[in-house]
């Protein structure tokens, strides 16, 4: 007789989960409970502030631009996506 | 996206992997922990504090809550047996293969890594409890899976008292106050859980085309 698997059950009900497989990453998620919502980035261990100068002129204009693009992106994430690019780029 | 933690060889740091990557994911979307684990381990770990930003559960409650998470990660905690790995490799995205460099941990790893290249698995190895230079394990061993096409994380995680720290006060390793190299270990586990989600796209857009 075959071996069993006490994972078995779970894959399967796992499997049942919708748009998992191929879908975007927050694809016909139910709503959760407020305290298993993502962190903000101030409370979430992964981000630290910084002080750093920048033009004010870049500043504003980049705080126009993300504005228009309408993504959901601010300027830390801005920030965070152009400094992660350039470390990759020199390591 | 379903992560299995999973590796023959015990004290690889397999629960410490699955709380990191599951502390991670929780940052890009909801995460459900499952405590595949008969110590539950992982469960031990957030009860010596207040609780993870994750939802810990046990297997058993896996189709009542899955459905409200976009990423679960299994621990396998003790070792799983054939039907077990085949099981996961079939039913998971990725099989994260923590493995300590080290001798003895070693043969472990190799029994792993045969295994699921029968059951023709998604797997990746992560190099865990890597001693600092001048130790040169870590790169002698990543060296060697390298050269068998062993697939491995460029991310490797650093043996650090910094996770036992984190385990008696029941946080993840990037919250342990006063060490300071608990920064250092959360940012390795960053990094190991960002080339998870990239593979994850990468293989979901490859399921995409292929489709088409």
């Amino acid at each position: 007789m075959a071996e069993a698997s006490k994972y078995s059950k779970t894959l399967d009900a796992l499997k049942q989960r919708p748009g998992q497989s191929d879908g975007p990453l927050r694809a016909n998620v139910a709503p959760v409970p407020a305290r298993f919502k993502p962190r903000s980035k101030r409370s979430d261990p992964a981000w630290r502030a910084y002080t750093l100068m920048l033009k004010s002129e870049t500043h504003t204009k980049a705080g126009i631009i993300l504005k228009q693009m309408d993504t959901g992106q601010d300027l830390s994430d801005l920030a965070q996506e152009l400094f992660e690019e350039w470390v990759k780029a020199h390591s | 996206m379903i992560i299995t933690v999973a590796s023959y060889k015990g004290g690889v740091g397999k629960t410490t992997t699955a709380i990191h990557l599951a502390t991670y994911l929780q940052t890009v979307a909801p995460t459900l922990l499952l405590d595949g684990d008969d110590t539950r381990n992982a469960t031990a770990w957030s009860e010596n504090g207040k609780g993870f930003g994750f939802r810990i559960a046990d297997l058993n409650s896996a189709a009542l809550l899955a459905p409200q998470f976009t990423h679960v990660v299994i621990d396998t905690g003790q070792r799983p047996n054939d039907a077990d790995l085949k099981a996961l490799a079939e039913g998971c995205n990725l099989l994260v293969v923590p493995a300590v460099p080290s001798g003895i941990d070693t043969v472990g790893l190799v029994q792993t890594v045969r295994a699921l290249r029968e059951c023709n698995a998604n797997y990746r190895v992560l190099l865990t409890k890597v001693p600092p230079p001048p130790e040169q394990e870590g790169q002698q061993l990543r060296a060697q899976l390298t050269g068998l096409n062993i697939p491995l994380f460029a991310a490797e995680i650093p043996r650090l008292k910094a996770f036992d720290r984190a385990f008696h006060t029941g946080v993840h390793v990037g919250e342990v106050k006063g060490d300071p190299n608990a920064g250092r270990a959360w940012e390795a586990y960053q990094t190991a859980g960002k080339e998870t989600v990239q593979s994850w796209r990468k293989q979901a857009s490859t399921q995409k085309l292929s489709m088409r």
